[in-house]
């Protein structure tokens, strides 16, 4: 399908069932608002994301914007993998820590980190990914990271595709402070794949994992 | 973050870790040229006596020498004056239930200096005098961040080095080069990737 066929749904008109935190949706509103207003947004194949149970949206990553834009855009509550360091942010750390997202150590492989994402997975969350592990450089997309690969095997929960378009114009990495730009948040069709217990299996079916993401994701850019 | 970063080179004289931040802003040190954030994602390059040329991140990107067969003309980077920062503890973040998310370092003062790499270390030469050597070998990941390079340490806390004047993913290539011939010449095996640690073929 094409982008151009794909439906853009407006947020008041999807079929997923919010879930239950008043301060959450307000903290949704008020970007996905503000940013529609003054720069544009638009979000596309909302009706992807599953009305229930878990998922994993993997996304490229383009900005600091996109975590924020991502949740905007997404009508039910995402748990964001986030890097470590954000957390000792002053007031921002216990603010991200409020919407949910977890932290990780970026520059070891972090156990707990994947024992989180596996925990609330299994209670029905759904948790957000970003797959290169890091922000573009120049705007072109980051190879995979295998970590991220590995959880998805390691989950066995449907998949939603998710691309961000302008936000790298909007805030590219080398600068200071954003530009309004507009975005597009583009949900794909869950993938699903299998659940995969032993290490062996993993690393065996991680190549092709991989690809499937990557060109789930390139498709919706 | 700044354009330094991205400009590992001049693109306009090709003169490596040319771009550098100043009292006027980025400029190159070797033709002179401003680099300054235009529209969205374009960098205006302004020459003296010349029309500005505009072009957007991915442009000036394919006008540089690709960072993985950029090699420096004296073997390593010339000293650079960075700020170092040590993590010390390691702080649980829990969840609204009490629940343990995950883990938080936390990072001290930093400490300003200059960075230099050696045959086989990493050396931080503080201005006070001391110095911290770290052995390459000991490298276990490289990760760039918002503000800082981090290296991680064999069973050591990590460093974050902040890049004062000069591009981080310049200093990020060079350390990631020394090691991966270190690693060739010790054995070790061909690196394959970096993070989120070091891991290897035979």
């Amino acid at each position: 399908m094409s982008i151009a066929q794909r439906d853009v749904m407006p947020l008041a008109a999807t079929p997923v069932a919010r879930e239950a935190d008043a301060f959450y949706h307000f903290c949704r509103w008020l970007p996905r608002t503000f940013w529609r207003l003054s720069a544009g947004l638009r979000i596309e194949g909302l009706h992807n994301v599953p009305a229930t149970g878990p998922f994993m949206l993997v996304a490229n990553h383009q900005s600091n914007l996109d975590p924020i834009l991502i949740q905007a855009s997404c009508p039910r509550i995402v748990a964001t993998m986030a890097k470590s360091s954000q957390f000792n942010v002053p007031l921002f750390g216990p603010w991200i820590r409020r919407l949910y997202a977890f932290p990780v150590r970026r520059y070891q492989v972090d156990p707990q980190s994947v024992r989180t994402a596996l925990r609330l997975l299994a209670t029905g969350r759904a948790i957000a990914i970003y797959m290169e592990g890091e922000r573009t450089w120049d705007g072109r997309m980051l190879p995979p990271r295998a970590g991220t690969t590995r959880l998805v095997l390691k989950a066995g929960v449907p998949v939603v595709p998710c691309a961000i378009r302008g936000a790298y114009d909007a805030w590219p990495r080398w600068a200071r402070t954003p530009q309004r730009r507009p975005v597009t948040v583009a949900f794909g069709p869950p993938l699903s794949f299998p659940r995969l217990d032993h290490r062996d299996q993993r690393e065996i079916a991680l190549p092709d994992t991989s690809a499937r993401l990557v060109t789930a994701i390139q498709a919706l850019l | 973050m700044a354009i330094r970063h991205l400009l590992h080179s001049c693109p306009i004289c090709g003169l490596v870790g040319g771009v550098r931040a100043g009292e006027r802003g980025e400029a190159c040190t070797g033709c002179g040229t401003r680099y300054r954030r235009g529209r969205g994602s374009r960098i205006r390059a302004q020459r003296a006596r010349a029309d500005d040329v505009v072009l957007t991140a991915a442009e000036w990107m394919q006008r540089l020498v690709d960072l993985d067969d950029l090699r420096f003309a004296t073997g390593e980077p010339p000293p650079e004056p960075i700020a170092l920062r040590e993590a010390g503890d390691q702080r649980p973040v829990r969840g609204a239930q009490g629940e343990l998310l995950g883990w938080v370092e936390t990072f001290g003062a930093p400490r300003r200096g200059l960075l230099s790499i050696d045959r086989d270390a990493l050396v931080f030469h503080r201005d006070d005098g001391h110095s911290l050597a770290v052995p390459l070998l000991d490298v276990t990941a490289i990760q760039a961040s918002s503000t800082a390079l981090l290296v991680k340490r064999r069973a050591r806390p990590v460093l974050a080095l902040g890049f004062v004047s000069g591009s981080l993913r310049l200093w990020e290539h060079a350390i990631r080069l020394r090691i991966r011939d270190l690693y060739r010449e010790s054995g070790r095996g061909e690196i394959l990737d970096f993070q989120p640690t070091i891991c290897t073929r035979p």
